[in-house]
């Protein structure tokens, strides 16, 4: 089953082995070593007592590379691996921000991977046909956030996105590969200070992913609604 | 006679100085003398010439010893790059003549000439603050500077109470270390002790003693026929088009004139219009250099008569004979009047005359007491940045580039005989180089300093501690026409909000190489910024208080028509603007208004707005006026608006009892407190955080910054070093915690409060609208509508049990909750998710009698996602003392359930 885990940017999903899956973790994204996120991811994957992780893409921040954003990868799977994980259950689907890690890490290409009943990808690139047969989907990339405003400005908060998409109205999908209805789920990003895109104002991003019908529910569980409804309110 | 002294007169008699003047004497005395000395003089009273010639002296008499000085011999800072290139033409005209070499070297300067500086180091260099930290680290120019006998600091009074200052402050110092000089600062117009302490321990203070003579006017144009018609013509206000005539009838009747106004946003208005009436120019920092120079030109050539600018025309640039200045709205400053109206009758024989020329209530106040201060030299204290922690952490990386590797401790005192940071703690110092150490910047183990492969980049990219700002286009795209710039400061803070420019509200729709904006039509949205203003200092709003008063106390025993004349002649005003004073104040006390004052402030509230009335100046209010919303938001649970001018704090939404009881509830001594958490989620302090986060070299310099989650960053920040430089520096230059505790004090005693229930006619007479916004942790209220408005188009299926009537429908348009066929009142109501054939009988019932005692609750109870029947009857049986109340109870049980349930089940 397939789970949000309250208060957190992360999904559980359990069965014969706990898996954790998290999203957009930008390290590297401030110059100083910040070691809260990996912290944050390792000790929730403790909490959890998972028996894997799946990065959803976008582990690290900058296009190209770097030495010290490998040493924070190399510091992440090592924490995870201390903590009993096998090595080739710590799974990254390659997002826009992750070249130059295929030495360090298990990668899974951008198209995405199945997993069980699950078709996971990033969400910058097309995904695999066969990712799209998948009965649900689980992506990341936009950092999906609403915006809440009232009389003398607002706030922002990240949610997770929940709807359906019909066939043949995936951008890029090929419709005669989609027999049905597709569950879809959009993830948050993990990295707190990513800023996040508010799907109730950005048209250009809803109108992509189709997700005027998807509802949002903020982390700890508050359901705001349908994006469509929430539009400039 | 010694043969110097005839070569330095000849030489001196060819440029054109005959004879020195008295500063220029007594300055030559003390700097031959060997002294430390710093001289204060308006504009054109030859400080430049007075600094230099007994330094040629100098230098003449060292080579007719044979001991022509080798290297760096003088070394002169400037602020400003403009400088440069008036000041090489006077001192290397001289210099020339004297047969001494000269350079000038800045940003620009382009690479064989700094190859060539660095080969053959001139006896003479002038320079900027920010390229003298560059001459540290180069081997050659490092190895010139031991040659240094004299520093030259000009316009000392533009750097002591900037970050830039504070910097050159730590460079002099450093310097110190490599040779043995004499320093001689030249400042305008400032208090002799903030400078002097500032600058050196122990120097000869000369002030200039035949002082410069002043002639200030505050004006406001009376509106004529003309003007109406003007104004129809040029598509402005009637009260504009008379301005602009105004100065029109005022360049025309003199030879010269500059007119400084107090934003470049203005200057541009102000040019588009005033060009059609005269010819002019704009000169403003956001000009090109070829734009600027060219301005500049056409104006020293007579070919303009006039030239709009604003501060970048302050400084000393030689722009030739004005002989009027013209301040177009108040200048805010003391100093700031000074030193532009200085700009005229440059030669100091002349007097140098200014007009005001101001509109509002606020503004005549506020230039009649700034010109009366400015007649009495009643300048401003200035506000010296102690303990800058993004200045000191620049200085450490450049002092560790310059020594390789070198004794914390002795960079510990170096930097503390620097007199901005004469009071910084051993731990303090440490823990910046902690810091610095954790982020690789530097290396330290406690003991030593050395630079990392990271020092230099980090060091070069932050040499100067102006925050140089990216500029975006904004573009409406409903026109797709560019309506303004915004600079980088203003977008990183705000994300789908609303703000003004050009007088119009907008609203953010993306920001990409450009801003998207599209107009906001809704009715009562309010802009969440619109501006940098320069603060107006609490001296200067207390005595407008003062003078409210004393107005006022004069209308119970005189006419106004008296009034009118009698300050016309104190303030050297005119009729127009002391009616304007006077009538105000004077319905102020027909509508049974007290007036706010120096001893009364007022706090009036009406349709949720309040305002409190304080005379206390920009940074007062501000401190105030966000620990005040502060309050009011935590007790509110919303969010509270506020809008600051020096003489006003206004709150949205409020009212005058609620505000009355929070002003009656602060202790003094919990005020600095209580201002550092008033900030914490406002967009002052972002941006300040960031500007710090670049500094410390947390945040790359070309970090996007749309990509960063502001409000997350700052807290994450929170225990480091960049949060308290953010903090301090917002203390320093948006804040005054001292005073605003200070006052809070006095209140109920000398300074009396009164409230009212209406608005008063000086509290609506604001003229201006800044704005920041403080966001309570949970938005609360808007969650609640947004779910509200959300469980009332829920679809629901109403049910009869009675005659199995069945419809599908929002719950918006349920009107009555009996059947429409039968008129049973036996209606089950569930969430149209649930298909009515799989929902058990007994349970329909259940649902129906919910629905039957506590009608619309119910409904809405049942649409709630994951509330069944059981669950909504333990929900409706507690009791709710508002409406509010039960809807969240709703909300928390949906989070409940979405917590728990899995995705997709």
């Amino acid at each position: 089953m397939l789970k949000m885990i309250p208060d957190k940017p992360a999904l559980s999903i359990s069965g014969r082995e706990k898996w954790i899956v998290i999203a957009d973790l930008h390290l590297g994204i401030v110059h100083f070593p910040d070691r809260t996120v990996i912290e944050d991811a390792v000790s929730l994957a403790e909490s959890e007592k998972a028996d894997g992780v799946i990065v959803l893409g976008d582990l690290k921040h900058d296009i190209g590379l770097r030495i010290r954003e490998r040493k924070e990868v190399e510091l992440f799977k090592n924490s995870l691996l201390n903590l009993g994980i096998e090595e080739d259950k710590i799974i990254l689907l390659r997002g826009n921000h992750d070249s130059g890690l295929d030495d360090l890490i298990r990668i899974e290409p951008s198209s995405g991977m199945v997993f069980g009943e699950y078709g996971f990808f990033h969400g910058h690139a097309k995904p695999s046909a066969e990712v799209l047969q998948s009965k649900f989907l689980v992506f990341a990339h936009i950092h999906p956030a609403i915006f809440i405003s009232d009389t003398i400005g607002g706030v922002k908060r990240r949610v997770w996105l929940e709807g359906e998409w019909v066939e043949g109205e995936i951008e890029g999908g090929e419709s005669k590969d989609i027999k049905n209805v597709k569950k879809v789920l959009v993830m948050p990003a993990f990295n707190e200070l990513c800023s996040s895109i508010a799907v109730n104002m950005d048209k250009k991003i809803t109108n992509r992913y189709k997700l005027w019908n998807f509802s949002a529910v903020m982390l700890d569980g508050t359901r705001l609604g349908r994006v469509g409804d929430l539009w400039s309110i | 006679m010694p043969e110097s002294s005839n070569r330095l007169l000849k030489a001196l008699n060819e440029v054109g100085i005959k004879e020195l003047s008295e500063l220029q004497k007594k300055a030559f005395r003390e700097i031959v003398g060997n002294r430390d000395v710093l001289i204060i003089a308006p504009t054109g009273a030859g400080k430049t010439e007075a600094a230099i010639i007994p330094i040629f002296q100098k230098m003449l008499m060292l080579k007719e010893k044979s001991k022509n000085p080798e290297g760096i011999f003088l070394l002169y800072i400037t602020p400003l790059r403009a400088l440069n290139r008036d000041m090489l033409r006077r001192i290397s005209l001289i210099s020339k003549k004297l047969g001494f070499s000269i350079a000038v070297r800045h940003g620009d300067t382009v690479d064989s000439e700094r190859k060539r500086q660095s080969l053959k180091p001139p006896q003479t260099l002038i320079t900027t603050p920010e390229t003298l930290q560059i001459l540290f680290q180069g081997r050659r120019l490092r190895d010139a500077l031991t040659n240094v006998r004299y520093v030259v600091v000009d316009e000392i009074h533009e750097m002591v109470d900037s970050e830039r200052g504070v910097q050159l402050s730590i460079a002099l110092e450093r310097l110190k270390e490599l040779s043995k000089y004499n320093l001689i600062g030249l400042s305008a117009t400032v208090r002799s002790e903030d400078v002097s302490a500032f600058f050196s321990s122990n120097p000869v203070i000369l002030v200039d003693e035949e002082s410069k003579e002043y002639e200030f006017r505050v004006v406001k144009p009376e509106v004529t026929e003309e003007d109406t018609k003007l104004s129809q013509e040029l598509n402005v206000e009637p009260e504009v088009a008379a301005e602009l005539r105004m100065i029109k009838e005022i360049v025309e009747s003199h030879n010269s004139a500059l007119i400084f106004v107090n934003t470049r946003q203005t200057a541009e208005a102000l040019g588009i219009k005033l060009k059609k009436l005269i010819d002019v120019e704009v000169h403003h920092g956001s000009l090109s250099r070829e734009a600027r120079i060219e301005a500049e030109r056409r104006f020293v050539d007579g070919d303009l008569k006039a030239l709009i600018c604003t501060s970048s025309m302050e400084l000393g640039i030689d722009i030739g004979h004005v002989d009027v200045v013209i301040q177009f709205n108040s200048p805010r400053e003391v100093a700031r009047l000074l030193q532009r109206v200085g700009r005229s009758g440059h030669r100091k024989d002349k007097i140098s005359k200014g007009y005001v020329i101001c509109r509002t209530f606020d503004d005549i106040l506020e230039s009649w007491v700034i010109s009366r201060k400015a007649r009495s030299n009643e300048i401003e204290f200035l506000r010296i940045h102690h303990n800058s922690l993004d200045t000191l952490a620049n200085q450490i990386s450049a002092i560790a580039l310059e020594y390789k590797r070198i004794d914390v401790e002795r960079v510990y005192s170096l930097i503390k005989r620097a007199y901005p940071f004469r009071n910084l703690e051993f731990e303090e110092f440490i823990q910046i180089c902690e810091f610095l150490a954790n982020g690789n910047v530097i290396f330290f183990d406690g003991e030593w300093i050395s630079p990392r492969r990271k020092t230099r980049r980090y060091f070069y990219d932050n040499i100067s501690m102006i925050p140089d700002e990216k500029s975006y286009r904004v573009v409406d795209v409903t026109t797709g026409k560019t309506i303004g710039s915004l600079d980088e400061g203003f977008l990183s803070t705000f994300s789908g909000e609303v703000f003004a420019i050009k007088g119009e509200l907008w609203r953010v729709l993306a920001v990409d190489d450009v801003v998207k904006v599209e107009p906001v039509v809704r009715e009562g949205e309010i802009p969440s910024w619109v501006g940098e203003e320069i603060p107006v200092p609490f001296e200067v709003a207390f005595e407008v208080g003062k003078l409210r008063r004393e107005i006022g106390e004069r209308l119970r025993v005189e006419k106004k028509e008296d009034l009118y004349t009698k300050l016309l002649e104190v303030y050297s005003s005119n009729v127009e603007a002391t009616k304007t004073v006077v009538d105000l104040i004077s319905e102020q006390i027909e509508k049974g208004f007290e007036i706010p004052s120096d001893k009364v402030i007022t706090i009036e509230s009406s349709d949720n707005v309040a305002i409190i009335n304080c005379c206390f100046g920009h940074r007062v209010n501000e401190t105030i006026g966000r620990i005040v919303a502060l309050l009011l938001s935590a007790r509110k649970g919303r969010n509270v608006g506020i809008e600051i001018d020096p003489y006003r704090i206004k709150l949205t939404p409020a009212s005058s009892e609620e505000v009355l009881e929070i002003i009656k509830s602060l202790r003094p001594d919990a005020i600095p407190e209580l201002a550092e958490r008033a900030l914490l989620d406002t967009k002052l302090l972002q941006w300040k955080v960031i500007h710090s986060a670049r500094k410390f070299g947390y945040l790359s310099k070309d970090l996007d910054l749309s990509r960063i989650n502001l409000r997350k960053l700052v807290i994450k920040l929170k225990d480091t070093p960049i949060y308290r430089e953010a903090v301090r520096e917002i203390f320093v230059e948006k804040m005054d915690v001292e005073k605003a505790s200070e006052l809070i004090s006095q209140f109920g005693r000398s300074i009396k409060i009164k409230v009212y229930d209406s608005l008063s006619p000086i509290g609506l007479a604001s003229r201006e609208h800044a704005f920041d916004l403080l966001m309570p942790g949970k938005p609360v209220e808007a969650l609640l509508r947004i779910f509200r408005q959300r469980l009332e188009n829920e679809v629901t299926v109403f049910h009869c049990l009675n005659c199995k009537y069945t419809i599908k429908t929002p719950i918006r348009l349920i009107k009555d909750l009996r059947c429409p066929k039968c008129h049973s009142g036996l209606i089950a109501c569930f969430n149209a998710r649930r298909k009515l054939e799989e929902i058990p009988k007994r349970e329909l019932h259940r649902i129906a009698n919910l629905v039957l005692s506590h009608g619309k609750k119910a409904v809405l109870t049942m649409n709630t996602h994951g509330v069944g029947a059981e669950n909504a009857a333990r929900i409706l049986s507690k009791y709710y003392e508002s409406d509010d109340k039960f809807c969240l109870e709703l909300m928390e049980a949906e989070r409940r359930y979405i917590r728990t349930r899995g995705f997709w089940d």
